[in-house]
C-alpha cells in the first residue's frame, strides 16, 4: 500500500501526469459536450472545432518554446500582423511569387524573433518589458506599411493567389480535413520532435530550469534564448500567412490578443511560466480545450460574456492545481 | 615529481575584501589532497579560480606543467579540471541523464541519441555503484542523491582533477562511506582531488596531504600522518584577538525565553535553549549546521515540525513572523540586501515597516507620526544619514545593519535574533553594533547571536551553543570558552557519536 501511494506521490510530479491530467480535461469536456449537445459530435462541427484551434495552436506550439526557455513573448500576435500584411503587399502590389511571399512572411517572423531575443538577451531587457515594447512596434510598423488600411487580394486581379490561398486558408484535403489542420499538426509534430529530440530542446530545458547552471555547464544561454525567440517569431510568422489566406486579405489588427490565448493555451497545457517545463503537445491541447469550451458553450446559447469568465476562471483552475499539487508533494 | 596541477601565487580581491593574497598549491595525480580553513579564509575562491568561475588578479596557473589560462568553466573541462560545487547546480526539471550530460549530448541526424545518454548515465552509475535511475527528474531526488548526481556528473567529464567542496554536507554517514569509495577509485586510477572539509575527522579516512588557509593567506601543506587535529585547528583559528569588544556592563536577569525542542524533520532537532534577560547567546557552528534555519524556525519563517517554546513560562506557538512579532521577538536576516531591507525604500519606510499598523491616526497613516518615530531612532542608535528620506540602498553597511534594527526596536520586540551581525561590515561600524548590542542587553532585552565569525562569539557572547549538523554538541559559558573548544564540538571532533542523534 505504500510502496504505491508513494509511486502515485511520484508519478504526480513527473510532466507526464501533467499530461495526462490536461488530456482527462479535454476527454471530459468531450464527453459532456457529446452528451449535452445536440450538435456536437456532428463531423462539421468537429471540424470547425479543428479549424478555429489551427491557428492557436500553431502559435502556442513556438510560444511554449518561448516560455520554457524562461521568457514571454507579448509581441506574438503583432508578428502575426506583419507577417500577414507584408506577404499580402508583396503578392497585391509587388507581383511576387506565392512561394516567395510564404518565405519572405516566415522571415518577417524569424528576424522579429531575433530582434525579441537580443533585447532580453544583450540588452538585458526582462522580456515582459522588451516584447510589451516590440509588440507595439510590430504593430505600428503593420500599421504603416499597410496605410491602416485592409489589404485585399481580388479574385479579378489574382485569381491564381487568391485560388492558392482559399487552398491554405479553407481548403480541404478530400473534402474533409482543412489544409490549416494539417499545417497546424505539422508544426506541433516538427516542434515536438524538435523539443524533445534535439539539442537545441535540452538547451531549452536547461536554460529555462536553472539558468546558472546551463551557463556553468557550458551552455550558450543567450543563443539558446534568441533560438527560442526564433521558434516562436516563425510559428508567428506562419499564422500571420495562415491567418491572410484565410481571409484573402491582410488586416492590420488580425493576430491583436492572440499572444494571450497562446499564452494561455500554453499555461493551461502544463506550461510553467517560471521556465523549465511544459511540452508541445500541452500547449496544442491547451489551445483545444479553450477551443472545445467555447464552441460547446456556444453551441448551449452561452453568451460570450459568461464565455469570457468561464475560461479565465478554467485558467486560474489550471494553474492553482499544479501550485497546489508542487506544494504538497515538496 | 611531476604536479598535474600547480598554481602559484595566486591573488584575488573583491571589492572591499582581499579574498586570496599569495596563496600557492599544487596537486598530484593520485592523491587527495584536503583543503582546510575557516568560513571565509579562502578556500571556495581558489577553487573556482580552478575551475574557471573567477579569473585571478595575478598568479601562476600550471597544468601537467604547462602555464594556462581558465577563462571559463568550458576551458576548466577541457583541460580536465572539475569541480563539484558547494551549492547545488543541476537543473531540478530536467531527468539525471540530461543534467549528467548537459552541454555534451552526443547526437544522430541531429537527434539527441537518447539511448546512448541513458547508457552512459547508466555506467557511471554502476562505476559508482549508485542506485540512482537515469531517467528520474532530479526535483524528486533527496538532497543526497542531488549532491551524488553532482559528483556523477564530475566524474563523467573525465576530469584528471577532481575538486570536491564540502561533498558530504549533505550526506548520510552510510552515503559519506559510499562517497569515499568512489574517492579511492578515482585515486586509485591516477585522478589527482582536491576535497574541502569543514569535518576534520573525516580527513582521516581520505586525504594524502593538508594545506591550511586561513584570511586568504597560505599557511602551511603537511602530509596528513605527520599533523594532529589539535594542531590543525590552532593553525586553522591562528589569529591573535585584539579587545575589539565592549565590556559587559549589567547583571544577567532571569529566565525569560526558552526552547524545550524545536525540530525539522532531518534539518534540525533543537533541544534545551535558554535566553535570560540582560543576555547574549550565541550560536556558533560552521555554515550549513542549521543554526540559520533554526533562527528561522523560532521567528515562524519557516515551519517546523515540533515546536516547544515558552516566553516567561507561557507556552507560546509560533507560525508566521507576524505571530513571532506579537510574541516579542525580531529577527535581522543575516542578508541584510536579500531579505532585511526594502532597499530601494527610504530609511523612514524601511524603520516603520514592520510598526504601519501602530502608526495611523483616525486609521490613516500619520506621515508625522513616521517621520517623528524614524527621526527618535535615527538619533537613538546614531544611524549616519543626511535625512530620513536617504533611500536604504545608499547607506554603508553599518548603518543599514542599525536600520533594520530599528525595525525590531520601535516593535518594542524583547527578544533579538541577529543572524552574522557584522558579516560585510567594517571593523569601526562593528563596535559600534557590537554597543548597541549590549546596550539593548542593558534595557532587559535577550539576545542569541548568530555568528560564523568566532572571535565575535568569544568577545560578545555571555553562552553559546554549539551547532553541528542540526544538533547542539556544545554549550560554553564565557568564562570556559576558546576557539578550539568551539571548533571541537562545531567539527564534532571529540564526540564520538558523529553526527548520529
Amino acid at each position: 500500500m505504500n510502496q504505491i501511494t508513494l509511486f502515485y506521490d511520484n508519478f504526480k510530479k513527473t510532466p507526464l501526469f501533467k499530461l495526462i491530467s490536461r488530456l482527462s480535461i479535454l476527454i471530459l469536456l468531450f464527453l459532456i459536450f457529446s452528451v449535452s449537445t445536440f450538435n456536437f459530435l456532428s463531423p462539421d462541427n468537429l471540424i470547425t472545432i479543428t479549424l478555429q484551434v489551427a491557428i492557436y495552436a500553431v502559435i502556442a506550439s513556438g510560444m511554449s518554446f518561448i516560455l520554457i526557455v524562461g521568457a514571454t513573448d507579448l509581441s506574438a500576435g503583432s508578428i502575426v500582423g506583419l507577417s500577414g500584411i507584408i506577404c499580402a503587399i508583396l503578392l497585391r502590389d509587388y507581383g511576387f511569387s506565392m512561394a516567395a511571399a510564404i518565405l519572405i512572411g516566415l522571415i518577417i517572423g524569424i528576424l522579429c524573433g531575433i530582434f525579441n531575443g537580443i533585447t532580453c538577451t544583450y540588452l538585458r531587457l526582462l522580456p515582459f518589458i522588451a516584447t510589451l515594447g516590440t509588440m507595439w512596434v510590430f504593430r505600428g510598423l503593420t500599421q504603416l506599411l499597410a496605410n491602416g488600411q485592409p489589404v485585399t487580394i481580388r479574385n479579378e486581379n489574382h485569381p491564381e493567389v487568391a485560388e492558392i490561398f482559399r487552398f491554405i486558408g479553407s481548403g480541404r484535403i478530400g473534402g474533409i480535413i482543412p489544409v490549416a489542420v494539417i499545417v497546424a499538426l505539422l508544426v506541433a509534430i516538427v516542434l515536438s520532435i524538435i523539443l524533445n529530440k534535439t539539442v537545441l530542446g535540452r538547451n531549452i530545458f536547461a536554460t529555462g530550469s536553472n539558468t546558472e547552471a546551463a551557463r556553468l555547464s557550458g551552455i550558450n544561454v543567450r543563443k539558446t534564448t534568441i533560438l527560442a525567440f526564433i521558434v516562436g517569431g516563425v510559428t508567428c510568422g506562419l499564422a500571420g500567412i495562415m491567418v491572410t489566406a484565410r481571409l484573402t486579405s491582410g488586416q492590420v489588427n488580425a493576430g491583436t490578443g492572440y499572444e494571450l490565448e497562446a499564452i494561455a493555451a500554453c499555461v493551461i497545457g502544463g506550461v510553467s511560466l517560471a521556465g523549465g517545463e511544459g511540452t508541445v503537445v500541452g500547449a496544442v491541447i491547451g489551445a483545444l480545450i479553450m477551443a472545445m469550451l467555447r464552441n460547446g458553450l456556444n453551441l448551449n446559447g452561452v453568451n460570450s460574456f459568461w464565455q469570457q469568465i468561464i475560461i479565465g476562471l478554467i485558467l486560474i483552475i489550471a494553474v492553482a492545481f499544479d501550485t497546489f499539487q508542487r506544494r504538497k508533494t515538496s | 615529481m611531476e604536479y598535474i596541477l600547480n598554481m602559484e601565487d595566486i591573488n584575488k580581491s573583491f571589492p572591499g575584501v582581499k579574498a586570496l593574497s599569495n596563496v600557492s598549491i599544487n596537486l598530484k595525480a593520485g592523491e587527495v589532497h584536503a583543503l582546510v580553513g575557516e568560513n571565509g579564509a579562502g578556500k571556495s575562491t581558489l577553487m573556482k579560480i580552478m575551475s574557471g568561475v573567477y579569473q585571478p588578479d595575478s598568479g601562476k596557473i600550471e597544468v601537467n606543467g604547462k602555464e594556462v589560462k581558465i577563462e571559463n568553466t568550458k576551458k576548466a573541462q577541457a583541460l580536465g579540471i572539475s569541480i563539484v560545487f558547494q551549492e547545488f547546480n543541476l537543473c531540478n526539471d530536467l531527468t539525471v541523464a540530461d543534467n549528467i550530460f548537459i552541454g555534451r549530448h552526443k547526437t544522430r541526424l541531429g537527434l539527441v541519441d537518447d539511448k546512448w545518454v541513458i547508457n552512459e548515465t547508466q555506467k557511471i552509475m554502476q562505476y559508482m555503484r549508485l542506485d540512482i535511475k537515469p531517467t528520474s527528474i532530479v526535483k524528486m531526488l533527496s538532497v543526497a542523491e542531488k549532491q551524488l548526481v553532482e559528483i556523477a556528473k564530475a566524474v563523467s567529464i573525465d576530469a584528471k582533477i577532481i575538486v570536491f567542496d564540502e561533498p558530504t554536507a549533505a550526506l548520510t554517514d552510510n552515503e559519506i562511506d559510499r562517497l569515499f569509495e568512489i574517492i579511492r577509485t578515482l585515486k586509485e586510477s591516477g585522478h589527482g582531488i582536491f576535497y574541502i572539509s569543514h569535518r576534520l575527522e573525516e580527513l582521516d579516512k581520505i586525504a594524502d596531504r593538508v594545506t591550511v588557509l586561513r584570511d586568504g593567506r597560505y599557511i602551511t601543506t603537511r602530509n596528513r600522518k605527520d599533523i594532529t587535529k589539535n594542531e590543525l585547528i590552532r593553525l586553522m583559528v591562528g589569529r591573535e584577538l585584539i579587545n575589539q569588544y565592549p565590556e559587559r556592563d549589567s547583571e544577567i536577569g532571569d529566565l525569560f525565553f526558552e526552547i524545550k525542542e524545536i525540530k525539522k524533520n532531518k534539518v534540525f532537532d533543537i533541544k534545551d535553549i535558554k535566553v535570560r534577560k540582560n543576555e547574549i547567546v550565541g550560536f556558533a557552528g560552521l555554515v550549513g549546521a542549521g543554526r540559520t534555519e533554526t533562527a528561522r524556525a523560532i521567528f515562524g519563517a519557516d515551519l517546523c515540525d515540533v515546536m516547544d517554546m515558552y516566553i516567561a513560562s507561557k507556552k507560546i506557538t509560533v507560525k508566521s513572523p507576524l505571530a513571532a512579532i506579537d510574541e516579542g521577538i525580531g529577527y535581522l536576516t543575516d542578508d541584510r540586501k536579500e531579505n532585511g531591507l526594502a532597499l530601494r525604500l527610504d530609511i523612514e519606510k524601511n524603520i516603520n515597516m514592520a510598526s504601519y499598523k501602530q502608526l495611523t491616526r483616525n486609521s490613516f497613516y500619520s506621515q508625522h507620526m513616521a517621520n517623528k518615530n524614524a527621526e527618535k531612532y535615527i538619533k537613538e542608535i546614531n544611524i549616519k544619514t543626511p535625512s530620513i528620506n536617504q533611500i536604504a540602498l545608499h547607506l554603508s553597511g553599518g548603518n543599514q545593519q542599525k536600520v533594520v534594527l530599528a525595525k525590531w526596536l520601535c516593535k518594542g520586540c524583547k527578544l533579538l535574533i541577529f543572524d552574522e551581525p557584522t558579516r560585510g561590515i567594517d571593523v569601526g561600524a562593528k563596535y559600534e553594533i557590537y554597543k548597541l548590542m549590549r546596550e539593548l542587553c542593558r534595557q532587559g532585552m535577550g539576545i542569541i547571536v548568530i555568528s560564523s565569525d568566532l572571535p565575535e562569539i568569544l568577545g560578545m557572547c555571555d553562552r553559546t551553543y554549539i551547532f553541528y549538523r542540526g544538533q547542539i554538541t556544545g554549550c560554553i559559558s564565557a568564562d570556559d570558552i576558546s576557539q578550539e573548544k568551539v571548533l571541537e564540538c562545531a567539527t564534532n571532533v571529540k564526540n564520538d557519536f558523529s553526527g548520529r542523534l
